[in-house]
């Protein structure tokens, strides 16, 4: 794992030549000048440049790129949209094997409640395609849509509605995959607890090392009957986080609970009017659905939590207009952010929900302590931190400045028993803290299963897992890299 | 009896575990592991001579109130985990078979089981947030974790669910729990056939209602909950069971929409709440404890499907002694009268020959152990595909681990 292996001159030329046969015309492009915006994912600091990019529009294609591939021991991976978020999709010497053009809802079965989609069906193309219907895909990723549901599998997606809902691999019943060697198989089925290993969920979350998913069988989940969104305004940040304990202790499992900090408040207000107060601490937005009977009292009961956890102040939206501008502010944080500095680092770590008021004081002090800006706006439900550091890259030591204040985060997490990433995966960017979360015994069960997918480590190498026995010394070697570059 | 248990080791700790499936590789001897021990019956059989292994005395429990996290180990107790939550007015939302008969965390998860309300709550595979395993190799390993969000890392946890313990005997396992819901009751309604149940019942899941459970029950079925529990009907008459739980809100709600759909019973519907409901919603999860003396065959298709597929198998013909079905989740359990393996099996073949044209199967969950040419019977397999067979190689080179459990 690791550096690319460097296939013989005459290798590549075959290669190159036998792809063009595939993928006529812009169907593949080798230039570095289109290359170039394929050399990172949305995390950006992570680079590298792929050997070509090929849109296969059908599983027989893919399958053809794959052995190409394969048969010249060149390393190849799967792209949904690039909004992943921890560099996993960084094709350094790789054939990148686009999902792009195989975006069909391929077949609804509303009463069963099931549909098979192409991998690069954008998330929520998904559900507004099946909203006459009654139904949605739950997973409701901030990205949803750009990335895929390709790319949604790769990474196990989560968002502010898998609280209530579940994650990625909740909602994913079967799956046609492309093996590394070129083999197809399908893997689970649409009938519940058929016997045998669940391969369905080894491969959820196996951020595109395990084959090319090029179809999907999702479970679709009936919509509400009525929603209502509670904005709760805090003039602390910690009586926000004893808040989010107090609702679920009350039985109330909202479809939602994000928080959102002043850092973030202001950025957004400035962008987007989302009508959040400029002078809170922190807001939570709660959303509760369900029957049109019960959503009143939980509303009632969440602002009761509220109230107890001493809220300035805790109201409902007004309408479904008001609702909608919430929850866009909410999802456009992070871009909203990008006008307070030209770089932004985010995080992903999950604590025990109860640490949180603590986990949150130590950022602060962090960010204090290092001179940098943190801005907090997270699943405060799931426990589910994204710690935000923003910089200018240009500015003298500022690299060094955010990544210790970086790597400070990563351990309060791990110090917490807390979770290197609850949804954006491990990627290029975490591979080197996967030592302190795991045991090398631990590593190796992981290592097992990726050889049985992937036994020549062709398909995204080098990434999620770290070479056995190098973590240490490859840790010191790459923390520099998604920051320095 | 199938297999004769010549050793017993009771592990006292994860390291004495460990020194236990040390000693058996070394000895290139099979183990079997188990807890409660109250579904010996289901799956294959192990080979004669194993050393069996009680993780029993791998009870605790660590239970985090305010996260809502549970830790319990394999040998737990499920009745135990419910009393410890309760006092906190929590529960881990899993209704499995045999709790009365000191089920353990351990087999829940190792033979997949779940009850009528994974309509509502997911089965123990969706609670599960992380696994420590003992692996064949005798190493001790963790997947997933604490907290309830987690991908850093393959998910090597949600695969151990239902492998029987053969990629890996289960030491401890991490759940989310909830908290208590306010209300929980049934309503049930006499029908004419377990088709006539079935069917209303998938009205009744596409409704905008959200029931936690809808259970079909042949009339058969229906008496043996009938000798345990209140439900309303003459004997012998099918029935329609919806589980209704939440808010008080949500509680009247159902009843009023329920209420439309009576007239579709024959008989009058009847509407159980606590403390009576507890009493039917065990007797409803225990069906498969009550028939623990016949051959039991899982059904699973397309919900939709399945009603079509439940009448091409002519259960009547095949002596089926009770039948119920998991609506809207799409399984049907049918208890075949316990006789000869070999007929058995062809019946079972055939069923899933006809399920198989319509992407589901038909599998034996459990026989007697007793029952002559067992071994015929077609259980559970770990799956058709090359990757399948690879998986428990790679875990299980010698395939030690609950030899013979998962049959080939």
């Amino acid at each position: 794992m690791g550096e690319p292996r460097v296939p013989a001159a005459d290798d590549l030329r075959a290669l190159l030549a036998e792809l063009r046969s595939l993928f006529p015309g812009e169907r593949l492009v080798t230039g570095a000048d289109e290359l170039f915006v394929y050399e990172c994912d949305a995390q950006r600091f992570d680079r590298g440049q792929p050997l070509a990019l090929v849109f296969p529009e059908t599983t027989e294609e893919v399958r053809a790129a794959v052995k190409a591939c394969a048969a010249r021991g060149v390393p190849f991976l799967p792209r949904g949209a690039g909004t992943g978020l921890s560099g996993g999709a960084v094709a350094r010497g790789s054939v990148l094997v686009s999902t792009a053009r195989m975006d069909s809802i391929l077949e609804v079965d509303v009463a069963n409640r099931q549909a098979w989609v192409g991998p690069g069906v954008v998330n929520a193309h998904l559900s507004r395609a099946v909203a006459r219907h009654g139904l949605h895909y739950a997973p409701d990723p901030s990205s949803q849509n750009a990335c895929t549901i390709g790319g949604n599998v790769a990474e196990n997606s989560g968002g502010p509605h898998t609280l209530k809902y579940g994650v990625t691999t909740n909602h994913i019943l079967a799956l046609e995959v492309v093996l590394p060697d070129g083999e197809v198989v399908t893997l689970g089925g649409a009938a519940a607890d058929a016997p045998g290993y669940d391969l369905v969920s080894a491969f959820v979350g196996s951020e595109g090392t395990f084959g090319i998913a090029t179809k999907v069988l999702v479970r679709l989940t009936p919509l509400p009957e009525a929603v209502k969104t509670v904005l709760a305004i805090f003039d602390s940040v910690g009586d926000a986080c004893r808040a989010v304990t107090k609702i679920l202790e009350r039985g109330i499992t909202p479809a939602a609970l994000e928080l959102i900090d002043q850092t973030t408040l202001r950025a957004v207000e400035a962008y987007i009017h989302a009508g959040f107060p400029l002078d809170a601490a922190a807001v939570l937005l709660i959303e509760v659905d369900g029957l049109a009977d019960d959503v009143e009292p939980q509303a009632a009961r969440v602002l009761e939590a509220c109230r107890a956890a001493g809220v300035r102040d805790a109201r409902l939206a007004r309408d479904d207009a008001e609702r909608a501008k919430f929850w866009k502010g909410r999802k456009q944080a992070f871009g909203a952010l990008g006008r307070l500095a030209p770089n932004a680092y985010l995080h992903d770590g999950v604590i025990p929900r109860t640490k949180l008021p603590e986990v949150l004081a130590a950022i602060a002090e962090v960010a204090a302590r290092h001179g940098v800006v943190i801005a907090n706006v997270f699943h405060a439900g799931d426990g589910n931190l994204h710690p935000t550091v923003l910089y200018d890259e240009r500015e003298a030591g500022a690299m060094e400045r955010v990544h210790a204040a970086s790597e400070e985060i990563l351990k309060l997490v791990i110090a917490t028993g807390g979770a290197l990433s609850g949804e954006h995966g491990i990627g290029l960017e975490k591979i080197a803290y996967m030592s302190s979360l795991y045991t090398e015994a631990d590593l190796d069960e992981m290592r097992r299963l990726r050889a049985l997918f992937d036994p020549r480590e062709l398909c995204n190498p080098g990434k999620v897992i770290p070479a056995p026995g190098l973590c240490v010394e490859t840790g010191e070697a790459r923390r520099k890299l998604p920051l320095g570059h | 009896m199938a297999a004769v248990m010549e050793t017993f080791e009771t592990p006292a700790s994860e390291e004495e575990l460990a020194a236990v499936v040390r000693a058996a590789a070394a000895e290139g001897r099979a183990l079997v592991t188990e807890c409660g021990g109250t579904k010996r019956h289901y799956g294959a059989a192990p080979p004669d001579g194993v050393r069996r292994v009680d993780l029993s005395r791998l009870s605790s429990v660590r239970h985090e109130p305010a996260d809502m996290i549970l830790s319990v180990g394999a040998g737990a107790k499920l009745a135990e985990v419910r009393s410890v939550l309760a006092a906190h007015g929590q529960w881990l939302p899993l209704d499995p078979p045999f709790v009365a008969a000191r089920a353990s965390v351990g087999g829940v998860l190792a033979t997949g089981s779940s009850g009528p309300q994974r309509l509502g709550y997911g089965t123990a595979k969706d609670l599960l947030l992380g696994l420590r395993v003992v692996g064949a190799h005798g190493g001790v390993t963790k997947s997933g974790g604490r907290v309830v969000k987690n991908v850093s890392g393959y998910d090597l946890h949600r695969p151990q669910v239902g492998a029987f313990g053969s990629l890996g005997v289960i030491v401890e396992a991490h759940f989310k729990v909830a908290a208590r819901p306010e209300t929980s009751s049934l309503w049930a309604l006499p029908c004419a056939t377990l088709d006539d149940a079935h069917g209303l019942l998938l009205e009744i899941a596409a409704s905008a209602l959200r029931p936690v459970a809808l259970e079909a029950l042949d009339g058969a079925a229906a008496d043996l909950v009938r000798a345990r529990a209140p439900l309303p009907g003459a004997a012998g008459q099918a029935v329609a069971v919806v589980g209704i739980e939440g808010s008080r809100a949500v509680f009247e709600r159902h009843a009023r929409d329920l209420a439309t759909y009576a007239a579709r019973g024959r008989g009058a519907p009847a509407l159980v709440e606590r403390p009576t409901s507890d009493a039917l919603w065990e007797a409803l999860a225990e069906l498969p404890a009550m028939t623990a003396g016949d051959v039991r065959v899982r059904v699973g298709a397309r919900p939709h499907d399945l009603p079509a597929l439940l009448s091409a198998l002519e259960l009547g013909r095949e002596a089926a002694r009770a039948s119920s079905v998991r609506v809207g989740t799409g399984v049907a359990h049918v208890a075949l009268a316990a006789g000869e393996g070999a007929p058995l099996a062809t019946v079972v073949e055939r069923w899933h020959r006809l399920a198989s044209a319509r992407d589901g199967y038909a599998v034996v969950e459990s026989a007697p152990l007793d029952l002559p040419g067992r071994a015929r019977l077609p259980f559970g397999a770990p799956g058709a595909g090359r990757l399948h067979a690879a998986l428990r190689q790679a875990w299980d080179p010698k395939g030690l681990l609950n030899a013979g459990r998962m049959s080939p």
